[in-house]
């Protein structure tokens, strides 16, 4: 038996080639985001929507149609070979939790991005007390006969629950029952204190004098945010090229702005970030505590967290929300 | 003048020389270091700063390779059903038109401290052979430094086998003489001579009617080999002017090595069957044949280099002006897959085998660039043709398998929110995906290939019906193979020759069989 045969490899090759040749622009057109649209005579340049989500198993509806659902291993979603310079209505749905919804225009050749922010419907409390029963439950008071009963110099009954100790340390700033607990350092409020001589950079761009004079102020690497008359306002400080997609909108071009502001009407009294997300923002205002996108793009998503009058918000070290609703503490399972 | 008179015609590497040729041979041995280095330099270079380019020509590449399996695999399929049939014809019954007495089969073994049972299965092999033993010689070309125990086992197979050949003779390598490599290159070569002078001119056989088979030591050939290759020698125009190239497989101990040692030889065997149907491309490796004549010319195997078994090709290539090439004669030979005390010991000889084949190519590269440019007597087209198969023979084994399978995320990686923000980048990864996907198909038939060509079940294996599952499942690994034993060595090669580190030893594989 002979080889294959020169002419039997010439066949072979010269059929590979030209299929190499068709599939090159068309893999291209492809890979670029090349579609035909019926109501165009030309190929079309596309973009596209990427969508992250930590929630599993989410319903997504592109412009009002089921699109997919998300699920451990995709648990990202892109929408490609969506027509351009127009808004693409995103709705993603689960039972339980709140809907996410956002209108996020499409540019030729891109991607744009939105990160869903969905909380559950109901968000599970955990009241911290300050004793115990006999059975190890919580308790607002001491239980005469059982709790061993210990008072500061001033007179006042020491909780015998510690986490209760530390959360109302987190809540008043120091610790009312002078006993010794472990340093807590609040994710709030102005931490830096800045002579006029070291004064970073960022702060003289933005014209600000002393920072200490920010109410809120929170600052990372790359971003500082405070509250000003009510208002949270955000400013990007890091590198232009690195800028999150949420700073960028437009009209046909993507333009980013370097600064965010958030007028929710009814004065902020106090924010911070949702734990694991540098993209939203927990806000504290006279009828509750709710969860909100920093992206300002069409509307904003507004998620409940906890409603009621006279609350106050912390974020513990281990990234739980406590609440202080009339004198009582709550740990949210968030 | 001919180019074997040459004092460059057995250069191993550029120390070797004096003045400009020096300069020449030294930086003909850089020029593959930068090919390599250059390309991955390129590849982060272009993610960097051009992303965009950088994205279409990955794209362009891993369609590339598809259509490059789907070529290569044409070329298996037919060689495996070539060595099908090759298996099952009677070469006995068609050599009966032929009247070839005249011809003997010199058979050289060489080996180090191989033990007994590799030794004597090897020649009991060559005993059970079909074609006649009384046109077989055979010599046990033993090594000095080898100790006692090498010259024991090579009196006792002698002792038991000396009837049943012409004759079998032991050479012995003596150590340490000047201007040789610790290696098989001189071994082999001085065996040859000590044949020569003992057998083939007390018997007045003449040269061009011997065909010389450098046989590596494991390797146990069927019982229709030297018909086979009589036949090839036979119907063969101008058969001195040619080696003869079987195909190595791995079984010896297949059924005992593990899943990255078979994957990992029989690679090896998928490649030489591809090469087999391009013979313009082919170039001997490992055990092969050829005639004694054309050996004898170009004074054997070179002995201050590693990779005797392609230099051989290469020397009378150019000895004979380009008159020379391989014939693939598609039959099989059975040598041991690497196999170790430990799993990790076994790894670590696949690495350093691999190196050292890798190593060959590298080294064979400067001498032939060399050489094109030092004989004005082949044709240009033809020069070029040999230099665009070697050089992107060596250039795509060390960086095709990183750039499909590790740099085509660069442009992800480095391109910047400028280029990440695009449907491009999207598009990158799940193209990349869907293509190599695709090319995996190729890895079925990798499969059933591999499966067709395993020996029986040994008695040995304890749970034979485990070890084939995993047999099925082992091709997973092709990925990882392809990289560490691929590319790796090639690029650890290619590097070494760069920086003029050159291997001076050549190390023997170990034989270990459970």
């Amino acid at each position: 038996m002979k080889t294959i045969g020169d002419l039997k490899r010439k066949i072979i090759f010269t059929t590979l080639l030209l299929v190499f040749l068709f599939l090159v622009p068309f893999i291209l057109m492809i890979s670029l985001g090349y579609k035909k649209f019926d109501d165009a005579f030309s190929f079309t340049k596309t973009g596209g929507i990427y969508i992250q989500s930590k929630v599993l198993d989410t319903s997504v509806f592109l412009n009002g149609e089921y699109f997919k659902n998300n699920s451990f291993l995709t648990r990202n979603t892109l929408i490609q070979k969506l027509k351009p310079n127009q808004y693409h209505k995103i709705e993603v749905f689960k039972d339980g939790f709140q809907s996410w919804i956002k209108e996020i225009y499409v540019y030729p050749g891109l991607v744009s991005e939105g990160y869903v922010l969905m909380l559950p419907d109901i968000i599970e409390k955990t009241e911290i007390f300050p004793f115990f029963d006999k059975e190890g439950n919580g308790v607002s008071s001491p239980i005469v006969g059982f709790t061993k009963i210990a008072k500061t110099k001033s007179g006042r009954i020491i909780p015998e629950n510690q986490k209760y100790i530390d959360v109302v340390t987190l809540f008043e700033g120091e610790n009312p029952y002078e006993v010794k607990v472990p340093e807590i350092i609040k994710s709030t409020g102005a931490g830096t204190t800045t002579d006029e001589k070291n004064l970073p950079e960022h702060y003289v761009k933005l014209g600000i004098n002393d920072p200490e004079d920010l109410f809120n102020l929170i600052e990372s690497s790359y971003e500082i945010s405070w509250l000003e008359n009510g208002n949270i306002t955000l400013n990007w400080i890091g590198k232009i090229e690195n800028i999150p997609f949420y700073y960028c909108d437009g009209f046909e071009e993507k333009i980013c702005k370097e600064d965010i502001i958030l007028d929710w009407g009814d004065p902020i009294l106090k924010f911070d970030y949702l734990p694991g997300r540098n993209d939203v923002w927990i806000v504290l205002v006279s009828s509750g505590i709710y969860a909100v996108e920093v992206d300002p793009r069409s509307q904003r998503n507004i998620q409940r967290i906890y409603l009621g009058e006279n609350l106050d918000f912390e974020i513990s070290e281990n990234g739980r929300i406590l609440i202080k609703d009339k004198g009582s503490y709550f740990e949210l399972a968030l | 003048m001919n180019y074997k008179e040459t004092p460059y015609f057995h250069v191993a590497h550029a120390r070797d020389l004096r003045g400009k040729d020096k300069i020449l041979y030294r930086f003909l041995e850089i020029i593959p270091g930068i090919f390599v280095w250059g390309t991955f330099a390129l590849m982060i270079i272009l993610s960097f700063y051009l992303p965009f380019w950088a994205a279409i020509f990955i794209i362009i590449f891993d369609l590339y390779w598809l259509l490059k399996t789907v070529y290569l695999s044409s070329h298996h399929f037919h060689n495996w059903k070539r060595l099908k049939h090759h298996k099952n014809t009677d070469w006995e019954k068609l050599l009966e038109n032929f009247k070839y007495e005249h011809l003997y089969h010199l058979v050289l073994l060489p080996y180090y401290k191989e033990g007994m049972e590799v030794v004597e299965g090897t020649v009991k092999s060559l005993a059970e052979s079909k074609y006649r033993k009384d046109r077989l010689i055979v010599v046990l070309a033993s090594e000095e430094r080898a100790g006692e125990e090498a010259q024991r086992i090579a009196e006792e197979v002698k002792e038991k086998y000396k009837d049943v050949f012409f004759d079998l003779i032991i050479s012995t390598h003596p150590e340490g003489l000047p201007g040789e490599i610790k290696g098989k290159g001189p071994n082999i070569t001085h065996s040859a001579e000590r044949a020569r002078i003992e057998i083939l001119d007390k018997n007045n056989i003449k040269y061009e009617d011997v065909i010389v088979s450098a046989f590596d030591i494991d390797t146990v050939v069927g019982d229709q080999y030297f018909a086979c290759l009589t036949w090839h020698f036979m119907t063969t125009e101008d058969p001195i002017n040619a080696s003869y190239q079987p195909v190595p497989l791995y079984n010896n101990n297949v059924w005992h090595a593990p899943a990255l040692s078979r994957v990992a030889a029989m690679t090896s065997t998928f490649w030489q069957m591809i090469q087999q149907e391009r013979p313009e491309k082919l170039v001997t490796f490992s055990s092969h044949s050829l005639s004694f004549k054309s050996l004898y010319d170009v004074g054997y195997w070179q002995k201050n280099m590693i990779s005797d078994d392609s230099r051989i090709f290469w020397n009378i290539y150019f000895a004979k002006n380009g008159n020379y090439r391989v014939i693939p004669i598609s039959y099989p030979i059975s040598m041991d897959a690497n196999l170790a005390e430990t799993k990790l010991m076994t790894f670590k000889n696949i690495y350093r085998q691999h190196l050292r084949w890798m190593w060959g190519a590298a080294e064979n590269l400067p001498y032939m660039l060399f050489a094109f440019i030092k004989i004005k007597t082949i044709p240009f087209k033809e020069k070029l043709r040999h230099i665009f198969i070697q050089g992107e023979g060596a250039w795509s084994m060390a960086t095709n398998p990183i750039m499909i399978l590790v740099l085509g995320w660069l442009p992800i990686i480095l391109g910047g929110p400028e280029f990440t923000d695009t449907v491009l980048s999207y598009n990158l990864p799940k193209i990349t995906r869907n293509l190599m996907t695709l090319a995996t198909m190729g890895l079925i038939l990798s499969a059933i290939i591999a499966a067709s060509l395993l020996p029986k079940v040994p008695s040995s294996v304890k749970n034979p019906r485990k070890i084939k599952i995993f047999m099925t499942l082992q091709w997973v690994l092709v990925p990882f193979t392809i990289i560490i034993f691929g590319s790796i060595t090639a690029i650890h090669a290619i590097t070494k020759l760069m920086f003029g580190r050159y291997m001076g030893e050549f190390w023997v594989t170990p034989k270990f069989r459970k």
